[in-house]
C-alpha cells in the first residue's frame, strides 16, 4: 500500500503535516534551534503579541500538577514591531521550507486587534494570524473577549476588515455555549477556529498561606485538560463549517488520532513539546503507522469519523 | 505536487541535546544522590555554571525536564567522557531520577544557560546544600589555572555533612552545620560563616536556595561589599532554552530568563526584592 497521506488543507494554506506547535511553548521559532527543529512541524505558532511590549506577569509563572502545567507567563512579548523587526527574518528560510509561520495576536481591546492586524498585512512574512481571544477587555471591565460571542464577533470583524491573510480564531475554554461563539466567530470571518486554550486555575503555596502563582490564576493545559478540550472541539466541530484546530493535552499520535477522530483537520502541541524531545517525530510517525494500520491512505478519511459512528455532540 | 513524507521522521540532534547511560547512581546518604552519566564521545564541553535539563519521559505523569547545575565531567582514558550531577531527592522527578540503574537511558539537554564568568586570583565559593554542585565544578576549573579557591559549605545536619565529606577531595573547603553538634565545625548557616570568617578573597561565587542568597545579599549591601558577586540562581522551569518565558527572574532590565539568561546573575543586576 502507499504510504498515507498526512498533508492537510486550512484555508489559504497547505501543511505538510497536522501537527503545530502552540502559542507561548515554541516561543518565537527559533529558541529550540538544535533541540526542536521547527521544519519537523507543519506550522509553528509564535508566542502571543501585542501591540506594545509587555512585561508579563511577575514570577513564580509554573507550577507542574499531576499530568498537567499551570502557567502564569502572561503576555510577555517585546511588541509586534520587534517581533517583525528581530524574529521573523530569521524564520523566512524555515517558510521557504514548508512550515507555516501563523503569529498569535493578543489585545486590551478591539482596536488594539485590529491595529496589530493593519500591521501584519502591510508588513507580511508570515502565513497567517490566530487570534487569541483568552484575553481581558480592558474596556468592559476585563470580560474576557472570549466569553461572549457578540464581543468575539467584534474582534474578528475587525481583524477581518484589515488583513486578507488567513485567520484562525483561538476559543476560550470555559464558556456556556462553545459551539455558539464558534459560530459568531465563522459568521464574522474567521477562516478557522483553534480550540482550547488553558483552563484557569490556582495554586496555594500553604506555607506562605499565599496565591503560589505571581500573576495570582495562570492556565492549566498538558494531559489533564485532553477530555474536556476533546469535548469542546467536538461541540465547535458539530456547529462550524470552517476547519478546527485542536489543542489541549497531545502527547502522543493515539492523543492527537483522538482530536482527528472528533473532528479537528490539524492538531496543536503544547505542554507535550516540553515532556519529551520526540513528541513531534512520535505524532507523525504514530500518526502514519495508524493510518496504515487501518488501511486509509489519506488521513482525511478519520477526520470527524465519530460523527459517521453515531456521535452526537453535548 | 503532492508532500511526501517519510515514515519514519529522523533527525539529528545537533549541539545542545543528549542522550546517555547511567553508570552509576550512588547514594550519599541523607537524599544526596551522585549520578554519572557516560556520554561517549560527543561533544560536551560545559562551563562552570551551566546545567543539563533531564528529561522524565513520562507523557502522563510529570511532565516537565528537571534542570540540575553539572557538578563534574570525567574524562575517560579511553576517549569519550561522563556528565555527573549531585543532586537531592526532594519530590516527584527527584525520586524518579534517583530509581535509575546502570545501564538506563537518559535523555536531557544541555549544556544550557550562562555560566560563571572566571576571574580574580584569590575567589571565595559560597554554596548551600547541593548549591555546591556548581561550585564544585567552578571549583576545578580554577584549579587547572593554579588558584586555590576556598569553599564555605552549608549543610543542615551532620548526616549531610557525612554525605558531602569525602566527594570534594582536595577542596580548601570549610562547613557549616545548622543543626546538631560537631566538633571543629561551626554551628549555623553558611552566610553566618561568611560574616564571622576572615577569608581574603577578591571575587565571590555563590549558590544555594534563593533565601539564602537574599540572606547573603543583604549582608552585601548593608556592609558596602564592593568586590564583584556572580550568583547562580534556580527557577521553575518548563522548555530550559528560552522558548516559554517561565523561569523569568526581576532584573533591572526587565524579566529575563534564567535558562538563557542566566542562571548566573551578577548581585547587583537582580531586584532581590521580587524574587520569590
Ligand atoms: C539552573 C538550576 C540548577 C539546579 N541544580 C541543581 C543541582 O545541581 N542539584 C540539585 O539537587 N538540584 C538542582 N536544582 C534544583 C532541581 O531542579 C530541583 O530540586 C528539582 O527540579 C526538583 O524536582 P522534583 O520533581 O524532585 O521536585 P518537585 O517539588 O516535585 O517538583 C515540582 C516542580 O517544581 C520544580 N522545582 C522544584 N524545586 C525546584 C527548585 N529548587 N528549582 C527549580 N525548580 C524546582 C521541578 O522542576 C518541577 O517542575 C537546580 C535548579 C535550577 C533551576
Ligand atoms: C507556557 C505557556 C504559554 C502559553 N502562551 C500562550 C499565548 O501566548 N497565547 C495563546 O493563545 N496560548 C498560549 N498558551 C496556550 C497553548 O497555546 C495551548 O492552547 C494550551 O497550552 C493547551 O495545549 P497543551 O495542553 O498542548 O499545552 C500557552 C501555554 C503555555 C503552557
Ligand atoms: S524555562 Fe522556558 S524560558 Fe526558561
Amino acid at each position: 500500500m502507499e504510504r498515507p497521506n498526512i498533508n492537510v488543507e486550512l484555508p489559504g494554506m497547505r501543511l505538510k503535516n497536522p501537527v503545530i506547535a502552540a502559542s507561548g511553548t515554541f516561543g518565537f521559532g527559533t529558541e529550540y534551534d538544535g533541540i526542536y527543529p521547527a521544519h519537523l512541524f507543519g506550522a509553528i505558532i509564535l508566542k502571543g503579541t501585542t501591540l506594545k511590549p509587555r512585561d508579563g506577569n511577575p514570577p513564580p509563572r509554573i507550577y507542574e500538577t499531576p499530568s498537567g502545567l499551570i502557567n502564569s507567563v502572561g503576555l510577555q512579548n517585546p511588541g509586534i514591531e520587534s517581533v517583525y523587526d528581530e524574529y521573523l527574518p530569521k524564520l523566512q528560510n524555515l517558510r521557504e521550507s514548508g512550515t507555516k509561520v501563523i503569529l498569535n495576536i493578543a489585545g486590551d481591546t478591539v482596536d488594539e486587534y485590529e491595529a496589530i492586524a493593519s500591521i501584519c498585512e502591510e508588513r507580511g512574512m508570515i502565513d497567517g494570524i490566530e487570534v487569541n481571544l483568552s484575553c481581558p477587555n480592558v474596556k468592559k471591565g476585563g470580560v474576557n473577549f472570549g466569553s461572549n460571542p457578540d464581543i468575539a464577533s467584534k474582534v474578528v470583524a475587525s481583524v477581518r476588515r484589515k488583513t486578507t491573510l488567513p485567520v484562525i480564531v483561538k476559543l476560550a475554554p470555559v464558556v456556556t455555549d462553545i459551539g455558539k461563539i464558534a459560530l459568531s466567530c465563522q459568521e464574522a470571518g474567521a477562516d478557522a477556529i483553534s480550540a482550547i486554550n488553558t483552563l484557569p486555575a490556582v495554586v496555594i503555596d500553604i506555607d506562605k498561606q499565599k496565591l503560589f502563582l505571581g500573576g495570582g490564576s495562570g492556565g492549566l493545559s498538558g494531559s489533564a485538560i485532553k477530555p474536556f478540550a476533546l469535548m469542546q472541539v467536538m461541540n465547535i466541530v458539530k456547529r462550524v463549517s470552517i476547519p478546527v484546530i485542536g489543542c489541549g493535552g497531545i502527547m502522543n499520535s493515539r492523543d492527537a488520532i483522538e482530536f482527528i477522530m472528533v473532528g479537528a483537520r490539524a492538531v496543536q502541541i503544547g505542554t507535550g513539546l516540553f515532556v519529551s524531545l520526540k513528541t513531534v517525530e512520535n505524532v507523525i510517525n504514530g500518526l502514519v503507522e495508524y493510518l496504515s494500520s487501518v488501511r486509509k491512505d489519506n488521513i482525511s478519511q478519520i477526520e470527524g469519523i465519530i460523527f459517521n459512528n453515531g456521535a452526537r455532540s453535548f | 505536487m503532492p508532500f511526501h513524507y517519510y515514515l519514519k521522521v529522523h533527525f539529528e540532534y545537533k549541539y545542545k541535546c543528549n542522550s546517555g547511560l547511567v553508570s552509576s547512581n550512588n547514594e550519599l546518604g541523607s537524599g544526596f544522590f551522585l549520578l554519572t552519566i557516560d556520554i561517549g564521545s560527543i561533544y560536551f564541553e560545559p562551563a562552570p555554571g551551566q546545567f543539563i535539563n533531564i528529561y522524565l519521559n513520562d507523557e502522563y505523569g510529570y511532565m516537565l525536564p528537571r534542570p540540575f547545575s553539572v557538578f563534574n565531567i570525567v574524562k575517560y582514558e579511553n576517549l569519550g567522557s561522563a556528565v555527573q550531577i549531585l543532586y537531592k531527592v526532594i519530590g516527584r522527578g527527584t525520586k524518579i531520577i534517583s530509581q535509575l540503574t546502570k545501564g538506563d537511558r537518559v535523555e536531557f539537554t544541555g549544556p544550557l544557560g550562562n555560566g560563571f564568568i572566571i576571574e580574580g586570583e584569590k575567589p571565595l565559593l559560597i554554596a548551600g546544600g547541593v548549591g555546591i554542585a556548581s561550585l564544585n565544578f567552578l571549583a576545578r576549573r580554577f584549579k587547572e589555572n593554579k588558584i586555590e579557591p576556598k569553599v564555605l559549605i552549608g549543610v543542615r545536619d551532620e548526616m549531610s555533612y557525612r554525605a558531602f565529606n569525602g566527594i570534594f577531595n582536595n577542596l580548601d573547603i570549610q562547613f557549616s552545620i545548622e543543626r546538631g553538634e560537631l566538633d571543629t565545625i561551626f554551628k549555623g548557616n553558611v552566610i553566618e560563616l561568611y560574616s564571622i570568617s576572615d577569608i581574603d578573597y577578591d571575587v565571590i561565587y555563590i549558590c544555594g536556595p534563593t533565601n539564602m542568597l537574599k540572606s547573603f545579599e543583604e549582608i552585601y549591601r548593608s556592609k558596602n561589599i564592593i568586590t564583584k558577586v556572580y550568583c547562580c540562581l534556580e527557577s521553575r522551569m518548563a522548555c530550559g532554552v528560552g522558548a516559554c518565558l517561565g523561569c523569568s527572574i526581576p532584573t533591572k532590565d526587565g524579566y529575563r530568563s534564567c535558562c538563557v539568561d542566566g542562571p548566573v546573575f551578577e548581585i547587583g543586576e537582580v531586584i532581590w526584592k521580587d524574587l520569590t
